[in-house]
């Protein structure tokens, strides 16, 4: 099975999403988002790192997800 | 004397259509037992449901339109509580305790009504969300109860985990083409995926000998080279005599756990054989001037020829033992052993009156160790002295 993917995008961009107000920020001021968030961003032939990057963002495992929103700042 | 009637106007009930819309995440998860993760993961990405009411009045007094409802409430009950509401009725005494609050661990109601999921529903334990909420009819003041439903569920996927060597089942080394060590490299997979950092994995490497499975031992196996404990065996072939089985058994555990200090029963396994093996060779004795020896020789080279398919083997005496005997042409005559090499010289007259010339040829056996007392003499010249 696929690894489920996330992405710590910049509040910026969250905004421009509408997703700034469904997900969780980061101490440092990102937003963590998943793969089905941006499944109607971008074009369709695009990969969920392409659109992260399309986005300034940074593509995350769980793990790494869990450890971005532990941070502390 | 006075009469009186009520005259009122009677107005057709609203259509009214409550509806859950799920702006962020899935009503559904999965939940990976393997990887002890939910997809997707509520507590990263929450599930975000605002409730939309539209009215529409048939008699046309009031616009039709989405509406905002009073006394929003919300519940999380479990599916086999909700299953047992028969007249869709939540205002109960019974059920007050699944009403989400300020407390309830995992979700949080907005003003607006919007309810935010930030837990993960267990495998076979769905919660049924319900949103009820209230709506006074301008028209006549009526209060109408309004109530939708949503069921949070997941489903559970198993990961297969597998074993696998690069190499195949059963692979030879050819003590006269090949040369060096051998490495077996293990890979475990979870899912068709190496695992990352989520888990931990070990390795044990064991060989077969009658039968009889033993962990590979450093100091006992001439064969091992290194690699026990990790993914990577490395083996020096030339010391396994015929066959040798080995097997990987493995463990994996999430980071978190602790790993079993020997493989256990429900361990993956995969294993394979490597046979050190002569390839197929045929051998003569070539003599050289021919069987018919000329008077006046003084020698008779005999030469040991080894051919592998159609190639002839340079320095045979490095693969194998080379072994000439001669018997001379007389009633009782026994093999006299003349001596070992690639060739042998013998003089003319021992063939004065005819004589067989044997020639054996006998591959060497595997490398090994010789032990006279506290003394071990490794082949290669290596002594180890305990």
């Amino acid at each position: 099975m696929k690894r489920y993917k996330y992405a710590k995008i910049p509040l910026v961009s969250a905004i421009a999403l509408g997703l700034d107000k469904i997900r969780r920020h980061t101490p440092s001021g990102d937003v963590i988002i998943n793969e089905s968030d941006l499944l109607t961003y971008g074009s369709e032939s695009n990969t969920f790192e392409q659109k992260v990057e399309a986005l300034s963002g940074k593509v995350l495992t769980a793990l790494e997800a869990k450890q971005e929103l532990q941070k502390t700042e | 004397m006075k009469k009186v009637k009520r005259i009122g106007v009677i107005y057709d009930p609203l259509n009214i259509s409550a509806s859950l819309l799920v702006r962020g995440g899935s009503l559904s998860q999965t939940h990976c037992a393997e990887r002890s993760e939910f997809v997707p993961d509520r507590e990263l990405t929450p599930l975000v449901i605002v409730p939309q009411v539209y009215i529409q009045d048939p008699n046309g007094v009031l616009t039709s339109g989405y509406v905002r409802l009073s006394g929003v409430l919300w519940y999380a009950l479990p599916k086999d509580i909700a299953d047992t509401i028969v007249d869709e009725s939540y205002l109960s005494k019974e059920l007050a305790q699944y009403v989400i609050t300020a407390g309830t661990q995992g979700y949080s109601v907005a003003e607006d009504g919007t309810l935010t999921v930030s837990t993960n529903v267990p495998y076979l334990s769905p919660v049924v969300l319900v949103f009820t909420g209230n709506y006074a009819d301008p028209r006549d003041g009526k209060i109408l109860r309004i109530h939708a439903t949503a069921t949070l569920s997941t489903s559970s996927v198993v990961l297969p985990a597998t074993l696998s060597l690069d190499k195949p089942a059963s692979w030879g080394f050819n003590p006269i083409s090949d040369s060096g060590t051998r490495s077996v490299v293990a890979t475990l997979r979870i899912g068709g995926v190496v695992p990352d950092a989520a888990y931990k994995v070990r390795y044990w490497w064991y060989k077969v000998e009658g039968g009889v499975e033993s962990l590979i031992d450093e100091g006992e196996d001439l064969f091992y080279e290194s690699g026990q404990n990790s993914n990577t065996l490395t083996i020096d072939p030339r010391y396994i005599d015929g066959a040798m089985h080995l097997i990987c058994k493995a463990e994996y555990v999430l980071a978190a756990e602790s790993l079993p200090n020997s493989p256990t029963a429900e361990c993956l396994t995969a294993d394979t054989v490597i046979a050190r093996r002569y390839p197929n060779y045929d051998f003569e004795n070539f003599v050289h001037g021919g069987v018919d020896v000329a008077a006046g020789a003084e020698v008779v080279k005999n030469e040991c020829v080894v051919t592998i398919g159609r190639e002839v083997l340079g320095h045979p005496a490095e693969h194998f033992t080379i072994r000439w005997s001669i018997k001379r042409a007389v009633y009782g005559a026994e093999w006299q052993h003349l001596g070992f090499g690639e060739s042998i010289y013998i003089p003319a007259d021992e063939f004065a009156d005819g004589a067989d010339v044997g020639l054996e040829v006998e591959e060497f056996a595997a490398l090994g160790a010789m032990a006279d007392g506290n003394t071990v003499l490794c082949d290669g010249n290596a002594v180890i002295t305990f």
